[in-house]
């Protein structure tokens, strides 16, 4: 016959949720730092062309970059510029400048990675 | 078919050639001979609208397991529809997407007959240019996976 005993379950239960306690508290906050970054990212791509062509003529576009919270664990970096679509999908007169989705193509594993880091780090 | 050395060209010409067979130019009967209805980037040679542009946005790669070359590679293709009004441009942008979600399982002509697999359709963004005579476009953005073996 094969038995398993298992021991201290309340401690192991108050330990599981301590964790997850940490982790809940962590969450948004590496989302919040993720938006960020994919911010600052956004924006040193419009100014220094670093993953489309530069994109600044007044700084209207630039500055214009902003994020917010879309839902539980959520945001988006986003311009609320009427003509920003134009310049980043382009038009019948005007080639695209994609300085978003390019910078989420490029920065997409670097913020999985410093997410799953800020995890492992708060729940150690 | 896409293979391992060729795959961009491949992929862009197998969308393109099935689309130019399979979706309906509204104009194909005035359309004038040095202007094409479908063409794999934003046309160069003369526009005339309606049309559809293919291209090739992003593709990553993953090693497909420990200790083998394969790789796993995501694609995402912008493929955007310029259309002269809306209803124009939300037919062509609906037979486009309709038509790349149909051929998925097609045997010999369908795209997981020709390597291309996992189709999704990320996102359908409307790019509409002010003016009443200026063109209407949608940009569809869509993903397949592609094993590098």
């Amino acid at each position: 016959m094969v038995s398993i005993e298992i021991k201290n379950i309340e401690e192991f239960k108050k330990f599981m949720k301590e964790k997850q306690d940490v982790v809940i508290e962590t969450i948004p906050l590496s989302i919040k730092k993720a938006t960020l970054f994919m911010q600052n990212q956004v924006k040193e791509s419009i100014a220094r062309g670093t993953n489309a062509p530069v994109a600044v003529d007044t700084g209207r576009f630039f500055n214009s970059v902003d994020f917010e919270p879309t839902g539980k664990n959520e945001a988006k970096v986003f311009s609320a510029l009427k003509y920003a679509k134009f310049v980043e999908f382009g038009t019948s007169k005007m080639s695209a400048r994609p300085h978003f989705r390019n910078t989420a193509f490029k920065e997409k594993e670097k913020v999985k990675e410093e997410m799953n880091a800020d995890l492992k780090s708060a729940i150690k | 078919m896409v293979t391992s050395t060729t795959f961009i060209s491949d992929i862009l010409s197998f969308i393109k050639s099935d689309l130019t067979s399979n979706v309906t130019d509204p104009i194909t009967s005035s359309r004038v001979s040095d202007s094409k209805f479908i063409m794999t980037s934003y046309p160069k040679r003369l526009a005339v609208y309606p049309l559809i542009t293919i291209k090739l946005m992003n593709q990553e790669a993953k090693r497909a397991g420990m200790q083998t070359e394969a790789m796993d590679v995501t694609i995402n293709l912008e493929i955007r529809v310029w259309a002269r009004n809306q209803k124009e441009k939300d037919d062509l942008a609906n037979t486009t997407y309709k038509r790349l979600r149909d051929i998925q399982f097609t045997a010999t002509t369908g795209s997981v007959a020709n390597n291309l697999h996992e189709f999704k359709l990320l996102s359908a963004t409307e790019i509409d240019e002010e003016g009443d005579n200026q063109p209407k476009s949608r940009v569809l953005q869509v993903q397949y996976k592609f094993y590098d073996i």
